[in-house]
């Protein structure tokens, strides 16, 4: 299953954020500006962000969505389609350049500011 | 933190370091290294067994059509490098190193956490690294 599409009962066209509280930074990670494809936070526990389309959806690799999927679940996402063939994604070297997705709306997880 | 230069790659270049790299002739891959398990350190990590625990998937082939001083003066440049069907952890950088064959010689080049798209989310497809217009860095 090369990919697993999550999707979202209301949120749309943001980036959605996922911490992993059971994983700490070995050194704080200061995540990129939104313009970039980050949030601009300082991050102590392993973060995931997803860019969820107009429709609330993203699709994850197998490896993200073993780690979060209960919290995935908990947030009130749809799980477990799986996506044959997911889409090229790219990282550009060139941070002059904004990332496809702009400044999108960040969103934390319900489920990490209960923590 | 930000993009950079590994300082034992600088030192090394300048022939203090106990290996060198030779950008033109050695075999130069790039690794996205989920930082969750493995955080570079590019003042004092020297070797790619220092980050190798956060390898997300496999490291790339090797960068093809390398020029150097053809950009410009002291740059270093190659194809875009795209790595297949990566199914791993989020991934916080790219990194440049010199694949020796063995992770304890291989060295550490270069770093880059500030890019477009960068941390990235893999979704099990490709991921395509771009690299900047005017070369992958200048040294």
């Amino acid at each position: 299953m090369p990919g697993v599409r999550v999707q979202h009962p209301t949120q749309r066209n943001v980036r959605y954020t996922v911490v992993d509280s059971r994983v700490p930074y070995p050194v704080p990670y200061q995540c990129t500006a939104p313009a970039l494809g980050g949030c601009g936070g300082t991050h102590l526990f392993k973060t995931h962000h997803l860019n969820l389309d107009e429709t609330g959806a993203a699709i994850v690799s197998t490896g993200v969505y073993e780690r979060i999927r209960e919290r995935l679940a908990l947030d009130g996402f749809s799980l477990g389609v799986e996506v044959r063939r997911p889409p090229a994604i790219g990282v550009g070297v060139n941070p002059s350049k904004p990332g496809a997705w702009g400044d999108i709306p960040i969103v934390r997880s319900p489920s990490d500011m209960a923590n | 933190m930000a993009n950079a230069l590994y300082v034992a790659f600088r030192n090394g270049v300048l022939g203090s370091h106990a290996t060198r790299v030779d950008l033109d002739a050695d075999t130069i891959k790039a690794a996205l290294i989920d930082h969750g398990t493995d955080t570079p350190a590019p003042t004092t990590d020297d070797f790619y067994n220092d980050i190798s625990a956060g390898l997300v998937g496999a490291l790339s082939s090797a960068l093809a059509s390398k020029t150097i001083g053809t950009v410009a003066a002291g740059v270093f440049d190659a194809d875009n490098v795209t790595f297949t069907a990566v199914s791993g952890n989020s991934v916080e950088s790219v990194n440049l190193l010199k694949d020796s064959g063995n992770s304890a010689t291989s060295d550490l080049i270069a770093y880059f956490d500030t890019a477009t798209g960068l941390p990235v989310t893999p979704n099990g497809g490709d991921i395509t690294v771009t690299w900047a217009a005017g070369g992958i860095f200048t040294f």
